[in-house]
């Protein structure tokens, strides 16, 4: 189990996406999975190794290494990625039990079913609405709120983005105070720096998708509203069909009929 | 997520390119992404390890290691090729809006064959010439930026045996050796030389669409 199946588990995601969506998704997996696996991971690879202090204390550079670095900033951008996928599964799981709801139907012979067999379910892309929109809105929420508390957990702990160069350390059992030496700073800084900046691009992404379901949603609403209006019997389909192509033959009205067919 | 699945999407990508671009996607995968997993990563591998230098002061090596090699070679290779096959997706996201679009139109009740659809071979023209000319322009100026930004950061492309560092808490002047910087410099030759050769690609495949384009206006006005 390691990126690839993430890879894998959230490709199937990406057909039930918005554009949006999916630019974030390739966005997600090439500019910070992939940076961090290829390039990040090495970086990092040696950081405890190269913590060096000037002191010949035994024990006082574990004690230093773990005071300045309680959690290495590999795994936490591990965790993010891991949260920040995550919330697309709830998507997926909707999507399966949709799919698991038209099976059944199919099989019962419902009539009320338009799908001719099985594979055409499997196939089916589903459009985001109704409880799939609430669903979908509530995972980029989610995703949202993962991405800040994890800026802000990085900016807390390391007090910025910036890795020194050097650092002092008081912790027993130094010998009063000690400086340390970090392995690669400029290079870790430079990769922390383009991790916050892909961070904030993604972040941005999902707001942009967030705007983009609600207008969508309200737009939906004032269109029904709009037909409503027109129309306030729905009772009988097949009647308000006619009416709607009389109008079209009296009026030449096409919006009304546009309006009824989406 | 890693090369291979880099690879899986560009092939993608390959069946809409022209044969320049066929060419150039080869180009870099085997001499630009093989070499740099096969052999670059093994050559910079123990770089911070074998930096030696002539002290005993601890933190000394760090400092100069730190001072002489802000990025390493490897990674600002990788990110290069990150940032140009980058582009490329760009064409992809188009030609699959392109196919969502078509697949709507049948849909709606156009008679389109979906199969055909599916396999269809999507010819550069109108708004995807836009985006692929715009895709291989981007490529270009991502090589020479991170050409040029190798040759700012490392005073060129030749590896130093001796470097010499006065950086706190270094005492004076200290001498720090690199770990094999003939290797190094041949690598790093090679790789400049076959970005070189992709970025000669790229322009010939820009002239071979700007030409393309200008024929097809001319035939048109006449």
């Amino acid at each position: 189990m390691d990126w690839g199946a993430l890879h894998t588990i959230l490709g199937g995601v990406n057909k039930h996406s918005t554009s949006i969506g999916k630019i974030w998704l390739t966005v997600l997996f090439i500019f910070r999975i992939m940076i961090l696996v290829v390039a990040a991971e090495r970086v990092w690879g040696d950081e405890q190794q190269d913590f060096v202090c000037n002191t010949l204390q035994p024990g006082c550079r574990n004690v230093c290494y773990d005071h300045f670095f309680p959690i290495s900033h590999i795994r936490l951008w591990a965790l993010q990625l891991i949260f920040v996928s995550t919330p697309a599964l709830l998507v997926a799981m909707h999507v399966a039990y949709r799919r698991h709801e038209k099976k059944r139907q199919f099989r019962k012979g419902d009539q009320k079913c338009e799908f001719k067999d099985i594979e055409e379910i499997r196939k089916q892309r589903f459009r985001i609405e109704g409880s799939l929109w609430w669903t979908y809105t509530g995972s980029i929420f989610f995703r949202l709120v993962f991405e800040a508390v994890f800026m802000y957990a990085f900016y807390f702990m390391y007090d910025g983005f910036r890795m020194p160069r050097l650092m002092k350390c008081n912790a027993w059992p130094c010998p009063n105070t000690v400086d340390c030496f970090v392995s690669r700073p400029t290079e870790k800084t430079v990769f922390t720096i383009f991790m916050i900046a892909v961070s904030s691009i993604c972040i941005l992404l999902n707001v942009a998708e967030l705007c983009y379901l609600l207008a969508k949603f309200f737009l939906r609403r004032s269109k029904k509203a709009g037909n409503s209006k027109q129309q306030p019997n729905h009772e009988n389909k097949e009647e308000t069909k006619q009416n709607e192509m009389n109008e079209l033959i009296s009026d030449s009205c096409q919006n009304t009929v546009i309006g009824f067919s989406s």
